[in-house]
């Protein structure tokens, strides 16, 4: 390659890496810079660790982080098992079958967010919403989902689960179809029944696709956020607070700024090493 | 046998998927949620809800929706398109060390670092407007990688005989890597597109007052706050709606519904390409 041309390849990689800096990765060191200071409206004094020290000995934290960890088991219930066993199921289906399927199972993951926020209302509604109007039928007196400390978080993990146990089946199949049908074959002649099969020959060769999923799963289990934000606002008292909910507290509806920016610091370094622990395990070469 | 019973519960896991989507529409269509058989809606069918959603605030919505989304896919397509390519066919001094700083943007996830971002929008006085709408959703190049694999096996023999031929780099990008990659590219542009027309809390961040309210955010104020539907009709008069024969719930209805058709129709246009790199990038795993 002639010399003038290499910087042609610096000049293309600019213009994305320039704005993935500023916007992917200044955040975080702008963060950990801005944790360190007090900010008030107009004025921004240094207070060393004490952001820091406030934030461990705010009991709300902790709270948030058990009502994030609820969502990160349903996440990985939802992803990482229930999308498996469907996928399995649908594998030993005719192949058109299938795919109309996966149309379907498509459907929940496309339009979750704003469009099924009227319906999840009304189904979890206390006066006359359908669940209550089901369990009525069994006369089993009506239930306040979401203005109840115990049913909030589960409600509002029960909505995202919906859009969570499908969305992954297509992924699932790609990683069936790699497994070599001959040594399920010689497993199957050698007396192996069809759990066998799953339990020690598919399971361990679809390793690598289910790490992948768990990582994503568990990263976005972490920045649940829209869901409370639409149902709950966070409550009642706290008991849907997720860490995503709590920085916005803190940011925007009148909390502490420097909390806020501690919380984001300790959530970058959390799902970096989380991604790297789990690149590390997947092998992933990707340079 | 039992392949019927499998056959039988992945047909009830789909209708389960798609049950929402039906008791959307129903309401809609008969006014107040219920649970109705199809048969049960066509006697009772009415379409005063959808008469009365106030089609006269879309076109707003739509137009900031379409030039936030539009404007961010195609920066995003072409920044991601040109990295990839000049990451896979050049050297230049510094390109390891872009290399892992692009792989940590990866690991760093977007929705968690929002309010830090929000703050460097700010001071970068972009703030309320389109800018900072479109701008800090470019953050991740997890793209990057992917094209860069992919160019990886384009042919140096063809780029080397077009620059015989007098072409220049940026030529040789625009003429002959693109329209190799043609599909590609309308995978990342309906990819980035539908990721933000749905993205409600950014917009919701960075949007202030009312001109920059996008679809996502003024249809998601309308679902959540009955305040909003009662000021969709005339003379602030809370007692329309009923008069006309029309419900809170089935305008909220309709409004998820329009929300959501512009996602499913962009899917099933993009489905094609969808797959097709989906396949492709699982190889890569």
């Amino acid at each position: 390659m002639r010399s003038h041309t290499r910087w042609w390849g610096a000049l293309m990689v600019l213009p994305a890496t320039l704005f993935i800096l500023v916007f992917g990765i200044l955040p975080v060191f702008y963060s950990l810079w801005l944790s360190f200071y007090d900010i008030g409206l107009a004025s921004r004094t240094y207070i060393g660790f004490q952001n820091y020290v406030k934030l461990i000995q705010e009991p709300d934290l902790w709270d948030s982080i058990r009502v994030t960890s609820k969502f990160v088991v349903v996440f990985i219930f939802g992803e990482v098992v229930v999308s498996y066993i469907i996928a399995l199921g649908l594998d030993r289906l005719n192949k058109t079958f299938a795919g109309i399927m996966l149309v379907a199972y498509r459907v929940p993951g496309l339009v979750a967010g704003i469009a099924t926020i009227a319906v999840w209302r009304w189904i979890f509604q206390t006066h006359k919403g359908g669940l209550n109007l089901l369990l009525g039928r069994l006369h089993i007196p009506p239930v306040s989902w979401f203005g109840n400390v115990t049913t909030a978080p589960w409600a509002c993990a029960f909505i995202i689960f919906t859009t969570l146990l499908t969305g992954h089946v297509l992924l699932y199949m790609a990683a069936l179809h790699q497994v070599n049908p001959e040594i399920i074959e010689a497993s199957r002649l050698d007396g192996a029944n069809e759990l066998q099969i799953i339990w020690h020959i598919i399971t361990p060769l679809t390793q690598p696709m289910r790490l992948y999923i768990l990582l994503g799963s568990f990263i976005s289990a972490l920045q649940v956020w829209e869901t409370p934000f639409f149902f709950t606002g966070g409550g009642p008292l706290g008991a849907s607070t997720t860490v995503m909910y709590k920085i916005y507290q803190e940011g925007f509806l009148g909390g502490e700024m420097g909390i806020g920016l501690a919380m984001s610091v300790v959530m970058a370094l959390f799902t970096v090493s989380l991604s790297i622990f789990f690149m590390k395990k997947l092998k992933v070469h990707l340079v | 046998m039992s392949k019927w019973l499998i056959a039988l519960v992945c047909i009830l896991i789909a209708l389960w998927s798609l049950f929402p989507a039906y008791l959307t529409l129903q309401t809609s269509l008969l006014g107040g949620f219920r649970i109705a058989s199809p048969l049960d809606i066509i006697p009772h069918l009415k379409l005063i809800n959808w008469r009365l959603l106030p089609w006269k605030w879309f076109l707003p919505w739509i137009k900031n929706s379409l030039i936030v989304c539009g404007l961010f896919a195609f920066l995003a397509t072409f920044l991601t398109l040109l990295a990839g390519y000049g990451f896979a066919k050049y050297d230049f001094p510094g390109k390891e060390i872009l290399f892992w700083v692009l792989l940590l943007s990866m690991m760093i996830p977007g929705v968690a670092m929002f309010l830090p971002k929000f703050l460097i929008t700010k001071d970068l006085g972009l703030f309320g407007n389109y800018g900072g709408l479109i701008f800090p959703l470019y953050a991740n190049a997890a793209g990057i990688f992917l094209i860069r694999q992919y160019y990886q096996s384009l042919s140096d023999e063809m780029l080397d005989a077009a620059r015989i031929d007098g072409a220049n780099e940026f030529q040789l990008f625009r003429y002959i890597v693109i329209p190799l990659t043609v599909s590609m590219a309308i995978y990342f542009f309906v990819g980035a597109f539908m990721s933000q027309w749905g993205n409600f809390m950014w917009q919701f961040i960075i949007a202030k007052g009312a001109d920059l309210r996008t679809f996502a955010v003024g249809s998601a104020l309308f679902i959540i706050g009955s305040t909003e539907v009662v000021a969709a009709g005339s003379a602030g008069d809370p007692g329309w709606l009923t008069t006309l024969g029309g419900s809170v719930a089935g305008l909220q209805a309709a409004m998820s519904i329009v929300q959501a058709v512009p996602i499913l129709i962009f899917y099933a246009v993009g489905q094609r390409f969808f797959i097709e790199n989906l396949r492709f990038g699982v190889v890569q795993e």
